[in-house]
């Protein structure tokens, strides 16, 4: 009989706990894969002692420096959601420990991960913003670490100095190493264990000394050593969910959810004791409870197809999986791509040659990222944009800025490095690439790259710089970009010259996309010089009828239009005057079907779209 | 006890001396070691000279031999095992204790097992000492955005560095905080002055015991004070005045262009609070200024730049032509009872060469003036051109200091209280990172081999990921703390007049 017992309140709920963390895991992994690569590409860790003393000298950063580290394992997403799953498992069975939950009621350990599950998922465009380092992974750390803590203080003897000995250890210490999570072992271990065999007066001592540590610790540390502005002391290891002087409350949500999940065990494991006598409720609340938060995670999950859409069009471009990018492009969506979408697009089509031929065939949008702030391309991929088209200034520039104000990541130090080795600067690139040789995922890419030093042949035979050499400016000069990545590059080539026909074609495309009829003829006529003898991609002469019939200036006459570009030019005018006054929209759904994929619908009706 | 042996084992192993080996072939090759510490002169209160042998091989031993009495009895030698030669503090000090050579054997084990020795290079003794402490900020080399900035101070002797004031003690997401241009009068600790910019901005100044923030800024003037030189003796600071723009380049690794729209210079009374404009004459950007060590020149850098289009904007038609702004060096006379300056007098004509002179600095005997020249502009730091250039005095010749200079950038330069030492910022390492080198000058201003800013760990540098800006000699720690500096930035600023 005591063992069946045993199965059923502690065998038989660790096993539900499991299984339930593992569904848990497998929607993770099959929602979040590709936010969760793009997350480690956006962290670094590197196993040194200057790395661990750069996030160490703030309170919390050993924590920071803990989840770096696991976060690396995100390159192979399936080991990091199971390391995840691990902890969250460690969790719950901790919160069952530590507050002796057993039988239905163990359930409540489940709403600690559920908490630590939302934290992870609401993330969304926070990727690109948030500056805490690792934070994917420092609240489960974090709630780890203070959970372990006050287990360790559960269990020491009853003797009331040893208690308040460790709740002091862990007071000074864990402040340091977690920063504020470790107010949450403190608070832990505030609260009395055997609610009806202790009396009050026994709790009043632990209960003082704990929340003087929670109070005065982090003065201490103020004054010894910390560096950090007084009212941040309290938050040390938190997310800053803030841009600029907004602040977004709301994404605060979860973590109020986990202190409060353990206030729930805290009361559950009071409740359970106290409803012994009511079987059924006691099965009934705390599966409600998990319910009701499993609904609320999945209200807080974050939704974005576009935000899913430019992480994979992101891989694909690193993977120079060109086709790819248009297949993603090309996927149906709820709403028109975001500019990010749309410009990683343009470049997929310009990488493969067909950007005359097919630019026009795709959507065109600019809606905005699905975040209460304005996210921004130069944020989201202006980076990777710069790189590949030849402006690696631009490119070292935003890693070097994006890197100092959120914190270095292993995506930037590989674009300075490959910016650098473009730019003719081998010493700056091997500092990088140096760095990424210590990195557990990276050493190989970084192993690869460091042969191009010595070897910068090598340049002119790799299919991802080749093409980007003819794209790096002839002749210096002084600009600036004003933080918008696509209007610039627009700018810069539509109004640039060449004599290289890839970057020719780009100047061509780029006036193309523009609508610039004066920047348009001179690189029309250099493009048809330089191609002479052959067929001319449809857009640009699409672009050419349209321009000749607009403006007198160019003879176009003579031109060997093919017949389909005239044709449809001609139906284009004959249908518009069929539909008679109506709005731009109504015009928009009116003439897509017919003439969605021309760049007489991109030049009438394709308007009012804005960059970010 | 059969518990404690192995222990017992483990600790004498652990405490047995590192041996050089007895079988090698000699190779007529330097080692590779980074930092480049070969041949270098140093002071006798200097930290370690830690490096790593970057030679191929499974293992490598260093010995470090220093013949103190000319008696191989009384020779010191210190043995390190591994690839990287890392001496303690105590045994370092009993190398450098008197003037001479530490000889510095490298052995390389190849992968076969055997091992080589490699030529032997010394580290030069000087008997010269060097200020105890210098101070720097520590910044990522970004453009635009900034975010933990600390001004800190480095013991030489050791390695301990410490944080003067770090921005983060009065920053948040919103109020971000920008700190620079520190300086100290006479490398006084207690006499120090540096800049909050944005949330809380003034100019932090202590003074004896006494620290105000000031609010420079006046109707009058283009800014508040940027680039300072306070007066040898007297409470007095010089300060440009710059309204300062940059841009950024499509091309040239030098990636960034900072320029001044404007400049001019301005004295500060401390004890006063009283601003007073220099004479000033249009279409000329004066900048950096210095005092002569007897405090009665004020010298600086100064260019002549007239809009070649004037239908363009000041900053468009400077952008245009950024490689025409060439800056000279002058100088003016001072009187401390009047504080009134006198004529301009060029000191170099650096515009008429077709080159840019910056960052003047004289030696505390009055005779060497060193300073900075690049191929056009103010903000040399981003020039891989330029270079340090030493001017006497006396004479009036210049020559590029050769032994200082490498083909990338070096800027910011000080000078030792004794004069003996200089310490210079250079990217040499990587062309990116600015790292404080060290060099000895002698009477006659010739300069010795410079050397890196030790670390306890060699490899820092090339893992750090910001820069040394400024780097500036002090003869003491500053001994007042961040959070007290933090309170008075929180306060309110006097407001100069």
């Amino acid at each position: 009989m005591p063992r069946l017992n045993s199965y059923k309140s502690i065998l038989l709920p660790a096993c539900v706990l499991a299984t339930f963390l593992a569904t848990a895991g497998v929607l993770l992994f099959r929602s979040e894969a590709d936010m969760l690569f793009r997350a480690q590409e956006l962290s670094l860790f590197l196993p040194t002692r200057t790395f661990y003393h750069t996030l160490a000298i703030y309170p919390g950063g050993t924590l920071s420096f803990a989840a770096c580290y696991f976060t690396q394992f995100f390159f192979h997403p399936w080991l990091g959601v199971l390391w995840l799953t691990l902890f969250w498992w460690l969790d719950a069975w901790l919160v069952t420990r530590l507050f002796r939950l057993r039988g239905a009621w163990s359930l409540l350990g489940l709403l600690v991960p559920l908490a630590l599950l939302a934290c992870l998922t609401q993330t969304g465009y926070w990727i690109y913003y948030q500056k805490l380092d690792g934070h994917l992974w420092v609240p489960t750390l974090g709630i780890t670490c203070s959970l372990l803590s006050a287990l360790v203080y559960r269990r020491l003897p009853e003797r009331w100095w040893l208690r308040l000995a460790w709740m002091t250890v862990w007071g000074v210490v864990g402040y340091p190493l977690c920063g504020a999570y470790s107010f949450a072992g403190t608070a832990l271990m505030m609260l009395p264990a055997e609610w009806e065999r202790t009396k009050w007066q026994r709790h009043l001592l632990p209960l003082l000394w704990g929340a003087a540590l929670i109070l005065l610790v982090p003065q201490a540390a103020y004054y010894c050593y910390s560096q950090v502005e007084q009212a941040q002391l309290y938050r040390a290891a938190m997310p800053v969910f803030g841009i600029g002087t907004e602040d977004f409350a709301q994404y605060r949500l979860p973590y109020y959810a986990l202190a409060l999940a353990l206030a729930v065990a805290a009361v559950g494991s009071f409740a359970a004791k106290r409803c012994s006598s009511w079987p059924r409720l006691s099965a009934v609340v705390p599966v409600l409870l998990v319910a009701v938060s499993c609904v609320g995670v999945k209200r807080i999950w974050y939704v974005d197809t576009n935000f899913h859409k430019e992480i994979r069009m992101h891989r694909a471009i690193s993977q120079q999986d060109w086709e790819r990018v248009l297949q993603i492009a090309r996927e149906q969506s709820d709403v028109p791509p975001s500019r990010v979408i749309v410009m990683c697009r343009n470049l997929a089509l310009f990488r493969l040659g067909r950007a005359g031929d097919e630019a026009c065939h795709y959507l065109e949008g600019d809606t905005r990222g699905n975040a209460p702030w304005l996210v921004r391309v130069s944020q989201v991929c202006g980076r990777l944009l710069y790189y590949h088209y030849g402006m690696e200034n631009f490119c070292y520039r935003w890693c070097m800025e994006n890197g100092v104000e959120m914190g270095w990541n292993t995506e930037e130090l590989c674009l300075m490095a490959k910016a650098s080795i473009l730019n003719d600067e081998p010493a700056v690139a091997r500092k990088y690439l140096r760095l990424l040789a210590k990195t557990r995922y990276y050493k190989d890419w970084a192993a690869h790259y460091e042969a191009y030093l010595e070897h910068p042949e090598l340049i002119r035979q790799d299919s991802e710089m080749e093409p980007i050499t003819h794209l790096l400016p002839a002749a210096n000069r002084l600009d600036t970009d004003n933080a918008t990545a696509e209007t610039y590059i627009l700018d810069s080539f539509s109004t640039a010259e060449s004599t290289d026909t890839l970057c020719q074609e780009l100047t061509l495309f780029c006036a193309l996309l523009v609508r610039d009829i004066n920047l348009f003829w001179p690189r029309f006529f250099a493009y048809a010089r330089l191609h002479e003898g052959q067929h001319i991609p449809r857009h640009y002469q699409e672009a050419a009828y349209l321009y000749g019939h607009l403006e007198d200036r160019v003879d176009i006459s003579h031109m060997p239009f093919d017949p389909e570009v005239r044709q449809t030019y001609d139906e284009f005018m004959r249908f518009n005057e069929q539909c008679g006054p109506m709005s731009l929209e109504q015009r928009k759904v009116a003439f897509r079907p017919r003439f969605g994929g021309t760049f007489y619908y991109y030049y009438f009706l394709v308007r009012g779209l804005q960059t970010s | 006890m059969k518990r404690l042996l192995p222990l017992l084992l483990l600790c004498l192993t652990a405490c047995h001396e590192a041996r050089l080996p007895q079988d090698y072939v000699e190779d007529d090759v330097p080692p590779r070691i980074y930092p480049d510490y070969a041949d270098v002169t140093v002071p006798p209160n200097i930290a370690p000279l830690h490096f790593v042998v970057e030679d191929a091989g499974q293992n490598a031993t260093c010995s470090f031999q220093k013949t103190t009495c000319g008696v191989s009895d009384c020779d010191v030698q210190y043995v390190t095992k591994g690839h990287v030669a890392s001496l303690s503090v105590k045994r370092w000090k009993k190398l450098c204790e008197t003037p001479g050579d530490i000889r510095v054997d490298v052995y390389t084990q190849d992968e076969e097992g055997r091992w080589h020795h490699k030529r032997p290079f010394a580290i030069h003794v000087s008997p010269d000492t060097i200020d105890p402490y210098i101070a720097y900020r520590l910044i990522a080399p970004s453009y635009v955005t900034y975010e933990d900035l600390t001004i800190c101070q480095r013991q030489l002797s050791s390695f301990r560095e410490t944080v003067v004031y770090g921005n983060m003690i009065n920053s948040r997401e919103e109020t971000g905080q920008c700190i620079n241009c520190h300086a100290f009068q006479q490398e006084n600790p207690r006499r120090m002055q540096f800049h909050v910019r944005q949330h809380m901005g003034g100019t932090l100044l202590t003074y004896d015991g006494q620290t105000e923030k000031v609010d420079l800024r006046t109707d009058s003037l283009i800014s508040a004070g940027v680039y300072p030189a306070w007066h040898p003796t007297e409470p007095l600071i010089a300060y440009s005045t710059n309204r300062t723009f940059q841009t950024f380049h499509t091309r040239d690794v030098q990636k960034v262009e900072v320029q001044d729209e404007l400049s001019d210079l301005i004295l500060y009374d401390i004890t006063r609070h009283k601003v007073t404009q220099l004479p000033h004459e249009d279409d000329w950007l004066d900048c950096f200024p210095t005092w002569s060590p007897d405090g009665r020149w004020l010298y600086y850098c100064s260019a002549h730049y007239e809009r070649t289009d004037s239908a363009l904007p000041r900053q468009a038609d400077l952008i245009r032509h950024y490689d025409r702004v060439h800056y000279s060096l002058f100088r003016r006379t001072f009187d401390p009872s009047t504080q009134t300056f006198g004529p301009r007098e060029v000191v170099y004509n650096a515009a008429a060469e077709g080159k840019s002179a910056t960052l003047p600095r004289i030696s505390p005997d009055g005779r060497f003036l060193m300073f900075t020249l690049g191929s056009f502009g103010v903000f040399h730091i981003w020039h891989t051109d330029a270079d340090l250039r030493l001017m006497d005095l006396t004479s009036g010749d210049i020559r590029p200091l050769d032994e200082l200079n490498s083909p990338q950038t070096e800027s910011y330069h000080s000078w030792s209280s004794s004069g003996r030492w200089v310490v210079f910022s250079s990217r040499r390492d990587d062309g990116n990172f600015t790292r404080p080198f060290f060099a000895h000058i002698d009477a006659e201003g010739h300069a010795s081999k410079p050397f890196e800013l030790p670390s306890d760990d060699p490899l820092y540098h090339r893992q750090l990921l910001r820069s040394y800006n400024v780097p500036e000699f002090i003869g003491g720690p500053v001994r007042i703390t961040p959070q007290q500096l933090a309170r008075v930035i929180r306060g309110n600023a006097t407001k100069a007049h």
